[in-house]
């Protein structure tokens, strides 16, 4: 359970445990270093929720990809600085949260405010099962225009129960002072005032501290917050047809040009060589399409596929082949079973191909 | 024994193996964790995995919770074996909940 009555005196602080939401960026790393330096025991938690880029770019693993620009970041900073890292996966969870948002979206398919208010729900659970005294982010007020509103900050500790058991030490001391401080598990004279969306302080503070490996901040690595991503995601909400959406359904939504061609059924092209090579792993669950000796992207048909739907699909491929300009192309369409057959088609045209586009 | 000759040993039998391959991140350091919360202190883990970026992540991951890294070897382009020691342990949740 929670050990929020640790003894009077503290006299050694590695008796105290801060739990905090890690995502491995200047942030919540500069948190973590400031209760570190304080001498409590932290551990850091890091929830994987199916909608990170880099995860996917790792997925992806273009030849071109330097190892260190996808890494685990959250990894990356316990490593540096010698406290331990979870990683939880919660995706499953997550995508429930995802589709029913209590305090809606962000300008994408962004559900920040739920966000934060799942992983500190999760958080809080974790920090019950370790005996943990309380929860910290790396947050700063204003810095973020939906979740990081001083008022928002309010609501998710109430939401949350977490009321005084949240700390964000870059901003603490412009924020009421917290059960940690008051007990003087922390000291709150050793905690920021940091307010607002420039980025010095945190940039000079990780000079002073010697850390130099963290990831620029670049509005975030999540998929939710991509104009793309979000479109499609909408689009496959709205087809579901009563199914459940996958993680699967996510992997996809996150590759190649997407054309809807119909309500049941919606075309998935490769546009390069890596893309291709990662859709082909799909072979099995899906029919694919490609041009026969050509330059040609992986087509894969997800959903309920018709004959004329193939053809359809066959025109697309032909479009995006390296043989666009002839009269009619050679497509191998191949059904999940393993069982192929060959159409010729004519290239789809321009106008008529934006018509399907997601 | 000579020099080295203890972590080719090591590198080419441990106690415990997972197979990660085509798994992608971080469900083989999630799964690491897991089995290593399992071992004795001393047992080693080789972990297989095809994500090349692992080899950044898995030194780290050990660095972070206090376990040992003792290298890998490749078996073909994308076929990783990373080879980690348990150690201490970390105080992590997962170390707890195990130990209930």
């Amino acid at each position: 359970m929670t050990n929020q009555n640790p003894p009077a005196r503290i006299r050694d602080r590695s008796e105290i445990k801060a739990i905090g939401l890690l995502s491995g960026g200047l942030d919540s790393t500069l948190a973590a270093k400031l209760l570190l330096d304080q001498g409590l025991t932290v551990i850091g938690l890091n929830y994987s929720t199916g909608f990170c880029m880099n995860n996917f770019r790792r997925a992806l693993d273009r030849p071109d990809q330097a190892s260190h620009r996808v890494r685990n970041e959250a990894l990356r900073a316990g490593s540096d600085l010698q406290f331990p890292v979870e990683i939880i996966d919660v995706a499953d969870e997550y995508i429930g949260m995802v589709m029913n948002p209590k305090h809606g979206y962000g300008s994408r398919m962004n559900p920040c405010i739920d966000c934060r208010i799942f992983m500190l729900d999760k958080a809080k659970q974790y920090m019950k099962e370790v005996g943990g005294h309380f929860l910290f982010t790396g947050e700063v007020v204003a810095q973020r225009p939906m979740s990081q509103h001083r008022p928002t900050l309010r609501m998710i500790e109430k939401e949350t129960d977490l009321d005084g058991l949240l700390l964000r030490p870059l901003s603490a001391q412009v924020l009421p002072e917290t059960i940690p401080e008051k007990r003087g598990w922390v000291d709150r004279n050793g905690l920021l005032g940091i307010h607002g969306r420039g980025r010095k302080v945190q940039i000079a503070l990780a000079e002073a501290y010697g850390i130099k490996e963290y990831p620029q901040p670049s509005g975030g690595c999540c998929h939710l917050t991509d104009e793309t991503f979000s479109r499609r995601f909408r689009d496959r909400i709205a087809f579901l047809n009563g199914d459940q959406i996958k993680s699967e359904d996510l992997v996809l939504l996150k590759v190649g040009r997407h054309f809807r061609l119909d309500d049941g059924c919606k075309a998935i092209l490769g546009r390069d060589e890596v893309e291709n090579r990662f859709m082909a792993g799909f072979r099995n669950r899906y029919w694919t399409l490609e041009a026969v000796e050509a330059g040609s992207p992986v087509t894969l048909l997800e959903g309920k596929v018709t004959d004329p739907l193939v053809e359809l699909a066959a025109a697309m491929t032909a479009r995006y082949s390296s043989h666009r300009d002839r009269e009619g192309v050679e497509i191998l369409c191949r059904h999940p079973d393993g069982s192929e057959r060959i159409v010729f088609s004519s290239p789809m045209a321009e106008m008529e191909l934006e018509r399907y586009r997601i | 024994m000579k020099p080295g000759q203890e972590e080719e040993i090591i590198l080419n039998s441990a106690d415990r193996r997972i197979d990660t391959m085509g798994l992608y991140c971080p469900i083989p350091i999630i799964r690491t964790a897991a089995v290593m919360r399992k071992m004795k202190r001393g047992e080693t883990l080789e972990v297989i995995s095809s994500d090349r970026v692992i080899l950044v992540d898995m030194p780290a991951w050990c660095r972070s919770t206090g376990n040992g890294y003792l290298g890998s070897r490749n078996d073909g382009e994308r076929e990783f074996h990373l080879f980690v020691r348990k150690g201490l342990g970390s105080g992590t949740a997962g170390e707890k909940r195990n130990r209930k």
